[in-house]
């Protein structure tokens, strides 16, 4: 009896085995042959596979890294070459050097990721309230505005500010203040102060995008309910608002931590110069002086804070889901009229946009027309930055614009951002395809953790991670280091979590029948793919690509450790610049960064009829 | 008890956007009236006027006999000052609070102690059958429950006004039909002054004490549901209330068959001086009775006929819906059986003339 029944049920089970396979029949065997036999499983497992070599291998080569004895260090450790050790760990956290090299660092680090976490959630909630909630004019015209300082490269406020507050303790051209008679003191020029200052500027869009999004989607009956029952503003604010805005802002904290943890132009911009090391530009020194398993130590550190952040996500995220906000019929978004406050606060968003905008870009290009910076003569005013065949102020220096190398550079990071977006947005429509279609099996929620990774984990530890992988050749992998190809896999692996969220959520709006009614009529799988699924996805995976390229095109962190000497990116050219006391040039190849990304992303908003920006807070 | 006078109120929303348009009501207290009418017709505009949420333009707003929003006077009580309910079509409850604390929060607003609190949110619960759901989240109930919530949460503070804007459109058919039971039964236990606004006749109609028919910011009609129906002040009115609609003959073009029927009509209601001034008439579709068009012609004083033909017989199970077509006009008769017409079939309207509606060249009844 209980037999007959076993067997009537497999023909049943097979009915549901058409897109979905939400369930998984008995027998691993049984299961096995199916799936291999259904492309969608072949491709999630072919997915899985891809993202753990490019993912999770490159963390278990720096694990290796740090415990074993470096050829370099062989004689001196008086052990042989890969063998366990772990004076990697003792020098990093017991030595004289230790200090220096990560604990103070590290102490930095977690010090300024904290602080700028606080005003970048404070000022975005603050902005997204005023630019959603109220009927502020001219809102529309700030919103577009408040994007731009993320679109900049994430130096450019640090190299913007040495430009006007540098002193004397730094070669090249005198910062602008001190030209017009200033004495700026030490603090006020480099460290912590302006580190914070300029990478809130930078990233407080990211929390304004995300607040943003998340007003949107707050009936405003929320409000006016407890208004109705005799709440005043403040308690609306503290009773209602903030307790529905609170999953919004975890997940901003938890995002801006982790960009604030893994950048690295500001901190070098402006730490170098008195010595204020943050885990980052630690990482990059260690790597400079060649000093691998300390450099593998401290990446480690990053990334096991990323991966804090990442288990705090998950965490939060499921600590939200039995509240999420209820969309239904009926909702509605008023705005909060501000009546007298209007022009008040019309001034205020002005004036700090003009502020994080204007004044930041104007130094930056008013420094590539000036020999001196901050000295107003007419013969101080020059093009030649720009245009001369070779600048006066330092031999064999041409014009950016007659520069040859320019040109090479620009082009390689066209091809790295370029074919790596493209690649990462094909990518990610697939690990989309496989995690909504193979919903609630282990390799979908294998493929979903595992592509999110990228999201928090410190672009400059991931970097040092794909430094050491493809150092030296494996197996039948090549060595990479020093090659087009690794920046640009670098670069996709980097940007998939954009890439994958944006296919998941129109992937899960396109829903299985247009897929299912090709099936009816004999399309087979690839026909479906080629034919169906990515031209429907082709908006999601057409922006999703832009999005990923004109992040790429500004990315530094991730590059500065897998450039060399040959090939370069605009990014590490700037910071070359820097490093050669050329404040003009830099700053010329960050104004040309700015206008390249600005250029594409007006094109890109242009083609796709869609605000684009949005996608950035993810 | 507490009464509402509106008078004469305004309100737009930018220049081209009038939304209601010197518009007067009084609800008598302990009353239960509905705004009715087409979306944007302006009665959720209204209903947030009367809580407070919006402010007038012109006109003022009175409740209990103190004037509560008034330009011309410059007063304006605020929202959390007027104790009143409120109950959104959303529902809007508050998804990080569990249905206690829900309908505890306009407790604590209003300072009640503890003790008191849970013996009112206890009370008000219970009254609506969800004692058993206290410390669930919103988002694991059912929309009828969140529903019932929703009316808790307010009925809590026991405000003497209680607003209801749409409450039941995103409810099921059936779980409708059981909240407007329990609505009716609930204003009956609790007397306060109940203002409902809908956009569904069936709900205005079985509900209301008092219905309120808007069209375009402007009242059409204000009176009980009864007369609504059987005495609809303008032709507005008459088609938007009741399904299927109020027939309508228009007499723009006054030749043929329609030349023959306006004469009668003015005929025999003493119309015949001012018959240009007749617009329309109409009739209800069960007011109808279909005769077979070879019947003998028995010419009747009392009754108007209408020669048609069949086009579709539609049964509802209680009664047959049959469509009529005369000439490019299209004709419902509601009748309890199909009385042997078939498709396609000859046959002639009859409507006895105390059935007949006319208006005049405005919509206005005559």
């Amino acid at each position: 009896m209980k037999n007959t029944n076993r067997k009537n049920e497999v023909p049943k089970k097979r009915i549901r085995d058409g897109l979905l396979l939400m369930g998984a029949t008995r027998g691993p065997f049984r299961r096995m042959a199916r799936h291999i036999k259904n492309p969608t499983w072949v491709l999630g497992i072919v997915l899985a596979l891809v993202l753990t070599y490019l993912i999770a291998i490159p963390v278990v080569m720096l694990v290796l890294e740090s415990i074993q004895v470096h050829s370099i260090d062989a004689v001196y450790f008086q052990q042989k070459t890969g063998s366990f050790t772990l004076n990697y760990f003792k020098r990093a956290i017991t030595s004289k050097v230790a200090s220096v090299l990560f604990l103070q660092p590290l102490l930095n680090t977690l010090l300024i990721a904290t602080i700028i976490t606080i005003t970048t959630t404070v000022i975005g909630y603050i902005l997204a309230w005023l630019l959603v909630r109220t009927d502020l004019k001219l809102k529309k015209l700030y919103s577009s505005l408040s994007v731009i300082p993320f679109m900049l490269p994430s130096w450019s406020y640090a190299a913007a500010w040495v430009t006007l507050f540098k002193n004397r303790k730094m070669a090249g051209a005198p910062g602008i203040l001190e030209v017009m008679g200033f004495m700026i003191p030490d603090a006020v020029s480099y460290g912590p102060l302006p580190i914070i200052v300029c990478l809130t500027m930078h990233f407080f869009p990211l929390a304004f995008l995300m607040f943003g999004n998340a007003f949107q989607r707050i009936d405003s009956q929320l409000e006016e309910s407890a208004q109705i029952l005799g709440a005043n503003k403040a308690q609306i604010a503290r009773y209602i608002l903030l307790p529905v805005m609170r999953p919004a802002i975890m997940s901003t904290i938890l995002l801006t931590f982790a960009r604030s943890v893994g950048t690295f132009g500001t901190p070098y911009t402006l730490g170098r110069p008195v010595r204020f090391n943050t885990l980052s530009t630690s990482l990059y020194f260690t790597h400079q002086s060649s000093e691998p398993g300390v450099m593998a130590v401290i990446a480690l550190a990053m990334l096991m804070i990323g991966a804090t952040l990442v288990a705090l996500d998950v965490y939060v995220l499921r600590e939200y889901r039995r509240f999420v906000t209820m969309g239904g019929k009926g909702q509605m978004s008023r705005p909060l009229v501000l009546g007298k406050s209007q022009w008040m606060m019309n001034l205020l968003v002005a004036l700090f946009l003009f502020t994080v905008i204007v004044v930041p870009l104007g130094v930056l290009f008013l420094s590539t027309i000036m020999i001196t910076p901050g000295w107003f003569v007419k013969s101080n005013f020059t093009l030649q930055f720009w245009f001369a065949k070779e600048t006066k102020v330092r031999e064999a220096v041409s014009g950016l614009l007659r520069d040859p190398n320019l040109l090479k550079v620009g082009w390689t990071s066209i091809k790295v951002a370029g074919i790596g977006a493209i690649a990462c947005g094909f990518i990610g429509t697939l690990v989309g395809y496989s995690i909504v279609r193979l919903q609630q099996s282990n390799i979908s929620k294998y493929l979903k953790q595992i592509s999110f990774l990228p999201y928090l984990v410190p672009g400059i530890g991931f970097g040092a991670a794909y430094l050491v992988l493809f150092a030296t050749g494996r197996g039948p992998i090549p060595a990479l280091y020093g090659t087009l190809l690794l920046m640009i896999m670098a670069m996709s692996v980097m940007y998939l979590p954009l890439t994958t969220r944006s296919s998941i959520t129109s992937m899960a709006q396109m829903g299985v029948e247009p897929e299912e009614a090709a099936m009816i009529l004999g399309a087979g799988w690839r026909t479906r793919m080629t034919k169906i699924v990515i031209p429907i996805q082709k908006k999601s995976l057409f922006s999703g690509i832009l999005l990923a390229f004109v992040q790429g095109m500004k990315e530094l962190s991730l590059v500065i450790m897998l450039a060399v000497p040959g090939l370069e990116v605009l990014t590490t050219l700037s910071i070359r610049y820097t490093d050669n006391a050329l404040m003009q040039m830099s700053n010329g190849v960050i104004l040309v960064i700015a206008l390249l990304t600005f250029t594409l992303t007006a094109i890109a908003q242009r083609l796709t009829k869609t605000n684009f920006a949005q996608g950035i807070g993810g | 008890m507490t009464d509402i006078y509106l008078e004469r109120i305004v309100k737009r929303f930018g220049p081209d956007a009038l939304a209601v348009d010197d518009f007067s009501l009084h609800v008598a207290p302990g009353s239960f009236v509905c705004l009715l009418g087409p979306s944007g017709c302006g009665k959720t505009t209204t209903l947030r006027m009367i809580s407070g949420l919006e402010r007038v333009d012109s006109g003022v707003v009175t409740i209990g006999g103190e004037v509560f929003d008034s330009p011309q006077q410059n007063i304006f009580v605020k929202p959390e000052n007027r104790r009143l309910g409120l109950v959104f079509q959303s529902y809007a409850l508050w998804p990080h609070m569990t249905v206690e604390e829900n309908v505890e929060f306009g407790l604590k607003m209003q300072r009640v102690d503890k003790e008191e609190r849970t013996k009112i949110i206890t009370g008000s619960l219970n009254l609506l059958r969800m004692e058993s759901y206290r410390k669930r989240y919103p988002a694991q109930l059912s929309g009828g429950q969140q529903q019932r919530v929703a009316l808790a949460r307010m009925l809590a503070v026991q405000p003497h006004i209680l607003l209801l804007d749409e409450p039941l459109s995103n409810l099921d058919a059936a779980l409708r039909l059981q909240m407007r039971s329990e609505l009716k039964s609930l204003h009956e236990r609790l007397g306060n002054t109940i203002v409902f606004v809908t956009h569904d006749q069936l709900e205005a109609m079985s509900l209301a004490t008092h219905v309120a028919v808007m069209n375009e910011g402007r009242l059409e009609q204000y009176a009980d549901p009864m007369t609504i129906y059987q005495k609809p002040a303008t032709d507005f009115v008459a088609t938007f209330v009741g399904s299927p609609p109020m027939n309508m003959v228009e007499f723009s073009d006054a030749t043929g068959w329609r030349g023959r029927l306006l004469e009668q009509v003015a005929q025999s209601y003493d119309l015949a001086d001012r018959k240009d001034r007749i617009g329309k008439i109409g009739f209800r579709p069960e007011a109808v009775s279909l005769v077979s068009a070879r019947a003998e012609k028995k010419e009747g004083s009392k009754e108007i006929k209408i020669a048609g033909r069949v086009k579709a017989v539609l049964p509802t199970g209680p009664e047959v819906v049959i469509s009529v077509v005369v000439e490019e006009s299209e004709y419902y008769v509601v009748a309890p059986t199909n009385g042997g017409v078939e498709n396609g079939e000859s046959v002639q309207l009859v409507v006895p003339l105390e059935h007949i509606h006319i208006f005049d060249r405005q919509g206005m009844r005559l």
